[in-house]
């Protein structure tokens, strides 16, 4: 079948089979590997993208439920030179929040979801909204700690040079 | 390595990891990113029998699939000794969820429909799924194993004084049993392997693998092969933990392709990763210490069986880490351990951070607090009065050298407020504390590395170093970046864009937390040669010796006489314009101002008869690490949340401390998910919660505050006095999770993990 759809801005006619899920449609049909492949169950995250701003995990979701649908990957994030990160990426950066970087990605998204909606979030509220991806190498705090700041940072309308 | 006049560039400093914009980007490449034209993809037929001789396989019904190009099956490669599980099953398979065929189609869909018709006829054979049936009279043989001892694959018994003697001395007994299980490394990536078949009849590998080495000389034996021929990449890895240490499935891969002359993708699932590959062997260790009237342990026997299942899986050499973890900390005059590995018919127990001595450590801190608590004493006050001093020889006869378990575990008691009095939480809440010690061995293993000089004075490192998350790369680039001082961005890591080739050299990579304390060294050297081979050729341009000469800054001087001195370009000649760019090459007749090295350090014997150690040391160093944790128990559901986890290790020389912490930080939250919620649940030998909703992992709503501490007590031979980070801070989190239990509740759990049901029922 054939959809429409909008991935990191860019409108795509796309062909896809009914049985392809949204990851294959971005992995496998795009390219777009900086979406991972975890579990298949929509059990770790490390697939997230945003559809609509709204994180979801893309191993479970139908890719034809793109159609018509504004899609953010780890790619359509920041601006794409080494000098110029979202604060969201450039906080996770400073603050040591990652090791292998396998679920950077889809904690790079779920925060910025998050901020989107709630520019002020509490700790508890952070915790929340990244505890639907699992990260094994670190204790999560640093990651917490990232996306305070950034939410600090982006307050201040501040994009961090680094 | 330990002069320390200047104040350094980068070393010790908490520079930004070089891979950080990679991943924050999603740019960083790992091995399932990777696609080559004219791809094909494998899959895996696996054994539906815990233990069963291999009666016919049958690929009729597969091969009439559309778009299925080739299969392998056992008879493909050489046999191998038990040591190794073998790529695919040849006359039997051992383990449920075995290789035993693999498949390569056009797509991966084509793969598994034709993997689901392969027909394998079994005649199923009686299971031996405990250590202990494997082990008794009449079970049949797995692996011809050690002579004496059926079944077991390896065996070491250490002894010290009498311990016999020490227990009829004694005024109290007192002995435990404690148990660990399976778990699942779970690193983030599940395993994946390309292999594409080169011009020379050779293989090029992509791997999840821990070492570059490994997989070019263990796959050319599976295959066969030249080692010349068979060529490996390693990218960056999402996670490890152990969970990379096994190389069949490269060479299932690589048989895949060199079959179809076509490359060949193999992707595990989530489920085959946890069931199929090596898991934390499950372990039962008993331990009887005999306590004087003065309250001291002046005997002590541990006994430890560890399911090894049915292949060595390298997990018959890590008996000597259970051996090194129960002879340290502690100075017992009459003292005994004795480790079996045991092989049974269940999925290889393999490495998973700190090997067989996470379940030891959590036997000993388990055992320590029980009898302080019985003999009403302090628990930190019982370890102090039994911690080895440096100069005492341990268990093993080896000398106690740089380690800090007296400040460590009073720095982590502090912390937590050890002997504070807290207001009561409210019911049915209980607040506990607990506190563990330990001791985490090092590794000596042979590592190779090369450095180049340029005429801009920025330096190429090739080194197959590996990055599994640890931030090896960036720590590797401070060491280089101190040795000639200059700026980390003149640092090029070659491994930072394609990975780490095989053909760099020897890399042990991340096994063992060994990349610092091995390959670091090699790395130093090679710049030190380096600079001597500009030394070589400056020396007559400034008048001077070339012993007399250092290479700074990107400036080249005389030490004796400082005002002579010229820039790192100087040593260089204009070779040619290329399009308006000149290009700068060494003089005629010199080759690359280059130093490459070989770093490997000896280690010794155990005497056989009582496994003390004959020449030197079983371990390079060891690392002292302590945790205090406080937490609290809901006593009427048993749930447990963790508050507060105070951490301290001793990595001699934290080269980037926030990276160190980092270790610290992961290390604990894998101790704790171990302690309360891991476990791979077998039936018949079947693993069958092998998902995340059945296997459950802490999430961010579940991490408590963890307080890392560094302490440096320098390791000599280290680079800058550093030792291995990665694994240690893993070993006390059980313990001192179970102690801190006790504390709340009363109830001494000795199995892990500490489930809720366990706490109440207790």
């Amino acid at each position: 079948m054939r959809i429409r759809t909008v991935v990191n801005n860019e409108t795509l006619d796309l062909e896809i089979s009914l049985s392809n899920s949204l990851l294959e449609l971005l992995r496998d049909i795009l390219g777009l590997t900086g979406t991972k492949k975890g579990c298949d169950f929509g059990g770790c995250g490390m697939c997230t993208v945003l559809v609509e701003d709204k994180p979801v995990f893309s191993c479970i979701t139908p890719a034809w439920r793109a159609e018509g649908k504004r899609i953010t990957t780890i790619e359509g994030v920041g601006i794409r030179d080494n000098h110029h990160l979202h604060p969201i990426q450039a906080e996770m950066l400073k603050n040591f929040a990652f090791q292998c970087g396998y679920c950077t990605p889809s904690m790079v998204l779920v925060a910025k979801s998050l901020l989107q909606e709630n520019p002020s979030p509490t700790e508890q509220e952070v915790k929340e909204a990244l505890s639907g991806v699992i990260c094994r190498c670190t204790g999560y705090s640093r990651y917490v700690k990232a996306v305070l700041a950034a939410a600090e940072t982006m307050k201040k309308g501040l994009e961090l040079d680094i | 390595m330990l002069t320390q006049q200047k104040q350094t560039v980068a070393v010790g400093l908490s520079i930004e990891r070089i891979d950080g914009i990679p991943k924050v980007t999603g740019r960083a490449l790992y091995t399932r990113d990777i696609k080559l034209p004219h791809m094909l993809y494998a899959k895996i037929k696996r054994s539906n029998h815990p233990f069963a001789r291999i009666i016919n396989v049958n690929c009729s019904k597969a091969q009439e699939l559309n778009g299925v190009k080739t299969f392998v099956v056992g008879k493909d490669f050489a046999p191998m000794s038990n040591e190794d599980t073998p790529p695919l099953a040849r006359d039997r398979v051992q383990y449920l969820g075995q290789a035993v065929v693999a498949v390569a189609a056009d797509n991966l869909q084509i793969a598994e429909r034709a993997a689901e018709l392969v027909e394998i006829e079994y005649e199923p054979l009686p299971a031996l799924l405990e250590p202990m049936l494997s082990m008794s009279a009449g079970s049949p043989i797995l692996s011809p194993g050690l002579n004496n001892f059926r079944n077991v694959g390896n065996y070491l018994h250490i002894i010290k004084g009498n311990v016999n003697d020490g227990f009829s001395k004694a005024d109290l007994i007192i002995e435990n049993e404690f148990s660990t299980v399976a778990e699942s490394q779970f690193q983030m990536e599940p395993l994946s392997f390309l292999a594409r078949p080169d011009t020379d009849g050779g293989v090029t590998l992509w791997a999840t693998s821990s070492g570059t080495s490994k997989v070019k000389y263990e796959v050319s034996s599976y295959l066969r092969l030249d080692p010349r021929k068979v060529r490996v990449l390693i990218t960056f890895l999402g996670g490890w933990f152990g969970s990379k240490e096994e190389n069949h499935l490269s060479a299932v891969c690589a048989a895949l392709a060199l079959k179809s002359k076509r490359p060949v993708k193999l992707e595990l699932t989530r489920a085959e990763t946890m069931t199929a590959s090596g898991v934390r062997h499950p372990s039962i260790i008993s331990i009887k210490d005999g306590i004087s009237r003065g309250g001291v342990i002046i005997a002590r026997a541990i006994r430890a069986t560890y399911d090894g299942g049915a292949y060595g899986s390298l997990g018959n050499l890590m008996v000597k880490n259970a051996v090194m973890t129960a002879s340290n900390v502690y100075s017992i005059p009459n003292f005994e351990v004795e480790v079996y590995r045991v092989y049974t018919t269940r999925v290889p127990g393999s490495a998973k951070r700190a090997p067989l001595g996470f379940q030891m450590a959590f036997a000993i801190e388990s055992q320590m607090d029980s009898v302080a608590r019985r003999l009403n004493l302090d628990p930190v006050d019982f370890r102090l009065r039994h911690v080895l001093r440096n100069g005492e020889l341990n268990s093993m006869g080896e000398e106690t050298i740089g380690m800090s378990y007296e400040v460590a575990l009073s720095k982590v008691a502090k912390e937590i407020g050890w002997k504070a009095s807290e207001p009561p939480l409210e019911y049915p809440w209980k607040k506990g504390k607990g506190i563990a010690l330990a001791a985490k061995w090092g590794y000596s293993a042979p590592n190779q590395a090369s450095v180049r000089v340029n005429a801009d004075g920025s330096i190429d490192v090739f080194a197959p170093i590996i990055e599994n998350g640890q931030g090896t790369y960036t720590g590797i680039l401070q060491l280089v970046a101190e040795e000639f001082r200059i700026p980390v961005e003149m640092v090029n890591i070659a491994s930072l864009i394609e990975g780490s080739s095989s053909e760099w050299g020897i890399g042990t990579g991340a096994r063992a937390s060994q990349q610092m304390a091995n390959l670091g060294p090699a790395v130093i050297a090679a710049c030190k040669e380096a600079k001597r081979s500009i030394a070589h050729v400056a020396a007559s341009a400034l008048g001077v010796d070339e012993t007399d000469i250092a290479v700074e800054d990107g400036k080249i001087y005389s030490l004796s006489k400082p005002s002579r001195q010229m820039k790192i370009k100087d040593v260089f000649i204009q070779g040619s314009i290329l399009l308006g760019s000149p290009i700068y090459v060494p003089p005629h007749g010199h080759g690359e101002f280059r130093g490459s090295s070989t770093y490997l350090k000896k280690i010794g014997h155990f005497d056989p008869k009582n496994g003390q150690l004959e020449d030197g040391r079983a371990s390079p160093y060891y690392i002292t690490v302590a945790q205090a944790i406080e937490l609290a128990v809901n006593i009427e559901t048993g749930n447990v949340k963790v508050m507060k986890v105070a951490a301290a290790m001793d990595v001699g020389k934290a080269i980037n401390p926030e990276l160190v912490r980092g270790q610290i930080e992961g290390s604990v939250m894998m101790g704790l998910n171990a302690a309360l919620s891991e476990e791979l649940i077998f039936s018949e030998g079947s693993i069958v919660n092998a998902n995340l909703a059945d296997y459950k992992l802490l999430t961010s709503l579940d991490t408590p505050e963890i307080l890392p501490f560094i302490l440096e007590t320098p390791y000599e031979q280290g680079p800058w006095g550093a030792r291995g980070a990665g694994e240690a801070s893993i070993l006390p989190t059980a313990a001192a999770v179970r102690n801190a239990v006790y504390d709340a509740t009363g109830k001494w759990i000795n199995s892990l993990p500490i489930t809720p049901e366990k706490i109440v029922e207790s």
